[in-house]
């Protein structure tokens, strides 16, 4: 049994003003590719398929599009839905579409949905869990103790009806911790994610019983743990934070029993997303600029760079995302407490400071001390100050 | 200030009491989102914190008076409570709008409503609470350090409001941060010096008037030579707004005052010689007046020595007398006197003897009469013996008057009795003869009744049956009217036939008709296709000599086929015509055979009933003469119907008579059972009484006999015989009495007479002893007077008495001393002025005057001149003195004015006010762009406009620095997206400077409401981090939008909708580690599938 894992499309995303269309659809065709070329036997989509919960009209296009292709090319389609996803809206025409191989799970309804699929070895179990909340799981099971999401995915599973000895497969859509740390953020998942607390997280034992997880929700690929417990990633690079990572693909090989493998294949988006740095001039110099249509961030190190900086980026590179002037930026590192310290004068200061700006000499102390009494009756003054 | 609990009721739109928000269940996040759609109340939660705190709502368009929910049922109160902790304590407020609510009881008169007027509680922990609304804002204002102006800016940025602080005009912005750093005091610092400097001027001008006060005051006579100059002086003095120095007065005065130095000298040496002149005069006049008086008085003294020799022999005179008059008084006074007391002293003695004698013969007459009343008294001493013993006789009877009354009253109470025994036992046998002949009539009454059961109950049967007739009868009447009914609907229905059946005929001639003629025509049809040539469809033949020709054009297959439908068309409905038709003569014809039936078998009961046998007979009979006609059919139902129905009702009539019978035989039996029953009784009480009645009789006889025996007592009764007893013994108690008084009488009237006999001797003794003393005291007087050679007449008028003596002893010896007195001092005088001239005092007291004048004059005018002079000198100090505090006052006026231009901004072009402020405004940019600049991921920061032309002063007003363009623009260039992330931003700084600068203002909740609907998906995201690290620094923040996103990304959340009747809301949270929340908090587990949870 061979499938692709894949996540966190984010079909309809618009990455500062620019739309993503052009790549979102290239890499899925770079993915539909893949999947025929591997000769995959299943797809799986580990959420967050949409970016938002009503997705522009070139999105659905999009993801019809492509579940089409890919069940005209007899390979099956598991996809759950994330916290981004509309959860009703993604389930839409679910019955339909499972007579012709695409088994979507996006409205949670008590347990996981189950499909199993066949090769040599016998049958394989996809338990499909769409992204849920502890709450949700609760409504399906109100006599249990159910107090986090830990304790709500346990739940889900342990009533899931899995038999341990068959070879069994969960798709899920949460934030996991492992024993050695949470997962890795990049910037592009979102307040909420980045934000998570004790409650949300999932623990990766939850998974232990499954010989492979795949998961969704961080951008990074990372594993897990184990080998077999991953996070697919996104496959493009939604975030400048992403600049510098691998987008992969991973396809996993089931044979026997407890004989997994997984093999990471890159994916190559349109347009790539680049940092830039340096002094203006050099950055803008023809022999620098290299791949124009990328997605640049751009961060100049002159001090004063001078005025029109982002149309003349992108006079060069027409999809800049942003340009900052480092010397701003490193002004902008200190402290306001500090800064607000430093400018606090007292009235004595404040009133010599006007009086030295206006008339050139320095305030007499005679001068001073009316000004002092008259503010001390108005009560600007109250200590010695 | 952070809210813990917020409960509204009837508040804004929310109806009736809401639960209580508990936002210590926000803790864990920190953010919560309230959500819902426009107008259901999202904003009013905002506006009930503000509202709680400072009795004012957030936003511009909510006013007070409209608070209370217009959803609120009249009993329901209108109030916020909110719990917030502050600085370590914890504090609840309660605040209750102004508000009409109608009268619980309606008087009909005046208003139905009543105003409940505006409430506040503020309660400290568990301390006393604060009321009245004055007093809570006060509190609040104080312990927040904010007013409610300022709380909007930093915690509460209310719809559309934030666009304020960005897009304001610099004086607008003035005013906003004025309130925010107390900048206004900077501004009143400006006025205050100002009325310093004006103090200080008129100071300065008081001065100088004080100063030309002074030089007015300087006395200087007009025709002095001085005089011009210091007029001159006086007038270049008298503008005293302008300024100028004393020096001028001062040497001119230091001159002057010299000048009245010497002078005031000078008149002083002349003063000093004049007075000491004067004073020698004034002895001499002195001593000439002291010998004058000498002179006056020696010439008294020598008139008085005269008058006294002339006195002289007259006093000698008097001596004389005094010495005679002594002698009588002394001597012969006392003795007279005593001779008047003896003669009246007897005089006496004789009155009393006489009154003595006229007692005696009184009491003698007295004693005889005594002695006759003891004699008639002795006389009746037997009659009253007889009467006592007549008494004691009657009293010894009286056992047997007792006796004789007992029995007289045991006869009278025996014999009433017996009547009243003999009238019961004749009652009680003659109700026992009237019971028995009742029941006997009773009895008879019974038997005759006794038939009427069985007669009722056949009576009964008969109505029955007649009733079931009637019911029958008048069944059947109903089925004969609607017979006809049916009939006619028969015929009708064969009309309808007959004609549809007509019509169908016609059709059909019709079209056999157009069908023959179409077939002729046919031919002619035929005959047109016909070719020379080809064959006949008829014949076959090829030549067509005479085609038959169409003579009707207009016939054509297709009329026929209509003609054919049509006719097709009305047979149908000719059949289903005759059909009907058929059915409804059958229903006709059913009908009336059963109407007859049912009439016959009527008719023969009713026969039945009638006449019983005979009657069946003949209703068989007349069985065939049953009318056919529907209208005789009916008739006889008719009559049928009323016979039975006559027949019923006697039969009725015949049961309620049996009926009656039966219920009074009843009676009469029940009642002819409870006489006998109560006969016994009647008896019993017959004999008992008869019993009682002989005993009676006996005891009756018994007391008869009693009287008998004792009728011979000579008393009615006992109580007249005692009375008369008594009357005895009276009358012999009175006898005895009379006669003991009478003795003693007697006794007493012989005393008195002895008694005055004794008294009449003793005095006729005294009276003679007194005449014998008299005359000898009167033989006394006389030899005294011979004596003396004096006779009484001469005596008389000597004894004048000792008073008299002293008078005159004391005139004779004051003449004496007045006239060696005046002898003396006579001869001192004379001693004194020996040798001496009298003086002349007239010429000297001119001479005095003249000099005393001369003097004086010297004197005013030495006072005069020193006067001025010393005013001179004074007035000289005065100015000096005060030209010195001029020149200060100058100084320090000059110094005042030159601050308040400063302060003012006239020197500057720019006011210390706004200084300060551009200062601070400063401080809160550099806070605001600490977030913006990232937010906006690195591209945007707010600078404040500096503009370099002169006239301007430094401004407040905003620009934004765009990395981008490397440019500034105005703010009002910004998109709404960016606009609203530069005010958020800007809201955030400025919060965070009114922490730091007024340490006391700790705001730990921050309230967005709206502005995230222009943001894009990224801006959102960013806004959303900035917000979340807030929280991180323990703030809660509470933001309002209908923003899909946040909805959806925000676990917790308020959520408010809108009914009908007002609005409700339910706080939603994902995050549910709070095993321990009471129910009241109402978080259900798991209602539906979207983790709701009703509150």
């Amino acid at each position: 049994m061979k499938f692709l894992h894949i996540g966190d499309l984010h079909l309809g995303k618009s990455m500062n003003g620019y739309s993503l269309e052009d790549d979102q659809k290239a890499v899925l065709e770079q993915i539909t590719a893949l999947a025929e070329d591997e000769k995959a036997d299943a797809v799986l989509i580990a959420g967050d398929i949409y970016d938002m919960a009503v997705p522009p009209e070139w999105a659905v296009s999009l993801l019809d599009a492509f579940l089409t292709g890919l069940s005209d090319a007899g390979i099956r389609v598991l996809a759950i839905s994330g916290n981004h996803d509309s959860d009703e809206r993604l389930q839409f025409g679910s019955h339909l579409f499972a007579g012709r191989g695409v088994h979507i799970a996006a409205r949670f309804e008590g347990k996981p949905l189950m499909v199993t699929l066949e090769d040599a070895y016998g049958p394989v179990n996809f338990y499909l869990m769409p992204f849920l909340k502890a709450s949700q799981v609760r409504h399906f099971y109100p006599e249990e103790e159910i107090a986090d999401y830990d304790a709500a995915v346990r739940t889900v599973l342990s009533h899931a009806g899995m038999d341990p000895e068959a070879r069994n497969v969960i798709a899920a859509h949460q934030f996991v911790a492992g024993d050695c740390g949470d997962a890795q953020l990049s910037g592009s998942e979102g307040p909420a994610a980045q934000h998570v607390g004790l409650v949300e997280k999932i623990s990766v034992h939850s998974f232990d019983a499954f010989d492979y997880a795949a998961l969704g929700h961080i951008h990074r690929p990372q594993k897990m743990g184990r080998e077999t417990v991953r996070y697919c990633g996104s496959p493009l690079k939604y975030h400048v934070d992403e600049a510098g990572q691998v987008k992969s693909v991973p396809v996993v090989t089931l044979r026997e029993k407890a004989d997994v493998s997984v093999e990471l294949h890159p994916l190559k988006p349109l347009r790539d997303l680049r940092l830039l740095r340096g002094p203006m001039k050099e950055l803008l110099k023809a022999e620098n600029v290299t791949d124009s249509d990328d997605f640049v961030d751009v961060y100049l190190t002159d001090e004063n760079p001078g005025v029109d900086l982002m149309a003349a980026f992108r006079a060069v590179y027409p999809n800049t995302l942003r340009v900052r002037v480092g010397s701003a930026v490193e002004r902008a590192g200190l402290l306001p407490e500090e800064e607000i310290h430093v400018r606090k004068r007292s009235f004595g200061e404040l009133v010599s400071d006007f009086y030295g700006e206006t008339y050139g000499v320095p305030i007499s102390p005679e001068e001073l001390q009316i000004l002092r009494k008259a503010a001390a009756e108005e009560g600007l003054i109250h200590e010695a100050g | 200030m952070k809210p813990v609990k917020l409960t509204i009721s009837a508040f804004g739109p929310y109806a009736g009491k809401m639960p209580t928000i508990d936002f210590s269940v926000f803790e864990e996040q920190g953010l919560f989102l309230i959500s819902g759609e426009t107008g259901s109340g999202k904003t009013t939660l905002f506006d009930a914190v503000c509202f709680a705190l400072y009795g004012q709502t957030s936003g511009r368009y909510r006013e007070e008076k409209y608070l209370r929910s217009e959803y609120a049922s009249p009993g329901t109160e209108s109030f916020v409570e909110l719990v917030f902790t502050h600085q370590g304590h914890t504090y609840t407020v309660r605040r209750t709008p102004p508000y009409e609510r109608p009268k619980l009881r309606k008087t009909g008169k005046g208003s139905d409503t009543v105003q409940v007027p505006e409430k506040a509680v503020l309660t400290r922990d568990d301390e006393l609470p604060v009321e009245g609304q004055k007093q809570v804002d006060e509190q609040i204002a104080s312990l927040l350090n904010l007013d409610f102006n300022q709380f909007k800016q930093v915690a509460m940025i209310a719809q559309g409001e934030f666009w304020a602080l960005l897009n304001a005009s610099t004086d607008d912005r003035t005013r906003i941060l004025r309130n925010i750093f107390l900048t206004g005091n900077y501004k009143n610092l400006s006025d205050r010096l100002a009325g310093w400097w004006k103090d200080s001027r008129g100071k300065r001008e008081e001065c100088a008037r004080s100063i030309l006060q002074y030089l007015d005051g300087v006395k200087l006579a007009q025709t002095a030579p001085e005089y011009p100059e210091l007029e001159s002086l006086r007038s270049s003095f008298g503008d005293v707004k302008s300024l100028w120095s004393t020096e001028t007065a001062e040497t001119f005065l230091t001159a002057l005052t010299a000048g009245e130095e010497e002078s005031l000298r000078q008149k002083r040496e002349q003063t000093a010689s004049a007075e000491k002149d004067l004073r020698k005069l004034q002895e001499e006049k002195t001593k000439a007046d002291a010998l004058s008086e000498q002179f006056q008085k020696l010439r008294e003294l020598e008139k008085r020595e005269q008058e006294l020799q002339a006195k002289a022999p007259a006093m000698q005179e008097s001596r004389d007398l005094l010495e005679r008059q002594k002698t009588a008084v002394r001597q012969i006074h006392p003795v007279y006197a005593e001779l008047a007391a003896q003669r009246e002293k007897a005089a006496n003695s004789s009155a009393r003897a006489k009154a003595a004698q006229a007692a005696l013969e009184k009491a003698d007459a007295s004693l005889t009469a005594a002695q006759k009343t003891r004699k008639a008294a002795d006389a009746r001493s037997d009659e009253g013996k007889q009467y006592a013993r007549e008494a004691q006789a009657i009293l010894a009877e009286q056992e047997q008057y007792r006796k004789r009354d007992e029995a007289s009253a045991a006869f009278t109470r025996e014999q009433n009795l017996a009547e009243g025994l003999q009238k019961e036992a004749d009652d009680c046998r003659q109700a026992l003869e009237k019971a028995n002949e009742r029941i006997r009539q009773l009895d008879g009454e019974q038997k005759e009744l006794a038939d009427s059961i069985p007669l009722a109950l056949t009576a009964a049967r008969r109505v029955e049956i007649l009733s079931g007739l009637d019911r029958d009868a008048g069944e059947v009447s109903r089925r004969v009217k609607e017979l006809s009914a049916l009939q006619a609907a028969a015929e009708q229905k064969r009309q309808e036939y007959q004609k549809a059946y007509d019509q169908y005929r016609a059709q059909t001639e019709t079209r056999m008709d157009y069908e023959n003629r179409l077939g002729r025509e046919r031919a002619g049809f035929l005959a047109r296709d016909l070719k020379e040539g080809s064959p006949c469809p008829v014949c076959g033949s090829v030549h067509h000599p005479k085609p038959a020709e169409v003579r009707d054009e207009t016939l054509s297959e297709e009329t026929l086929k209509q003609y054919r439908e049509r006719e097709q068309d009305l047979d149908q409905q000719q059949q289903e015509r005759s059909r009907e038709a058929d059915r409804a003569n059958l229903q006709a014809g059913t009908q009336k055979k059963d109407c007859a039936q049912s009439l016959a078998r009527i008719r023969q009961q009713w026969y039945e009933a009638e006449g019983g046998q005979e009657g069946a007979a003949a209703a068989a009979e007349s069985a065939a003469a049953l009318p056919e006609e529907p209208g005789a059919m009916q008739e006889e139902a008719a009559s049928l119907l009323a016979s039975v129905q006559a027949l019923l009702s006697s039969a009725k009539e015949e049961q309620r008579r049996q009926e009656q019978r039966k219920s009074r035989c009843g009676e009469a039996a029940q009642k002819a059972l409870q006489l006998r029953e109560s006969i016994p009784g009647l008896e019993a009480g017959r004999q008992e009484a008869e019993e009682k009645l002989q005993e009676c009789r006996q005891r009756l006889a018994g007391a008869q006999q009693v009287l008998e025996a004792l009728k011979d007592l000579r008393f009615p009764d006992w109580q007249n015989a005692f009375r008369k007893a008594g009357e005895l013994q009276n009358r012999a108690a009175e006898i005895e009495k009379a006669m003991n008084a009478a003795k003693e009488q007697e006794a007493d009237a012989a005393g008195r007479k002895a008694a005055a006999e004794a008294s009449l001797r003793t005095l006729q003794e005294a009276a003679g002893s007194e005449k014998e003393t008299l005359a000898a005291k009167d033989r006394q007087f006389h030899d005294l007077l011979t004596g003396l050679s004096m006779d009484e007449e001469d005596f008389r008028l000597l004894d004048v008495g000792e008073d008299a003596i002293a008078a005159r002893e004391q005139q004779i010896h004051q003449y004496e001393s007045d006239a060696a007195l005046n002898r003396k001092l006579l001869q001192d005088t004379r001693e004194s002025t020996k040798g001496r001239p009298e003086p002349d005092p007239e010429a000297l007291s001119m001479r005095l005057k003249q000099q005393e004048d001369r003097t004086h004059r010297l004197q005013q005018e030495s006072s005069e001149t020193e006067m001025e002079w010393k005013s001179n000198c004074e007035s000289l100090e005065n100015i000096k003195r005060r030209g010195k505090d001029y020149e200060l006052l100058r100084t320090e006026e000059a110094r005042y004015g030159k601050l308040y231009r400063l302060v003012s901004g006239q020197d500057s072009k720019v006011s210390l006010e706004q200084y300060v402020q551009a200062a601070g405004f400063d401080s809160i940019l550099d806070a605001a762009n600490a977030r913006l600049f990232p937010m906006s991921g690195d591209r945007f920061r707010l600078i404040r406009k500096e503009q370099s032309s002169a006239k301007s002063k430094e401004s407040l007003d905003l620009e934004v620095m765009d990395y981008y363009t490397g440019k500034t623009r105005p703010v009002g260039n910004l998109s709404g997206g960016e606009s609203f992330k530069a005010s958020l931003c800007l809201a955030l700084g400025l919060s965070d400077t009114i922490s730091r600068s007024m340490g006391g203002v700790q705001m730990d909740a921050l309230f967005v409401d709206e502005g995230f609907g222009t943001l894009d998906r990224s801006s959102m995201d960013e806004t959303m981090k900035i917000l979340m690290d807030l929280t991180g620094k323990g703030k809660l923040i509470g933001i309002i939008s209908h923003r899909e996103e946040l909805i959806n990304e925000i676990p917790q959340q308020i959520r408010v909708s809108r009914t009908r009747e007002g609005s409700t809301y339910e706080i939603v949270t994902d995050s549910e580690a709070y095993p321990f929340m009471p129910a009241s908090a109402g978080i259900h587990r798991g209602k539906s599938a979207k983790a709701v949870s009703r509150v």
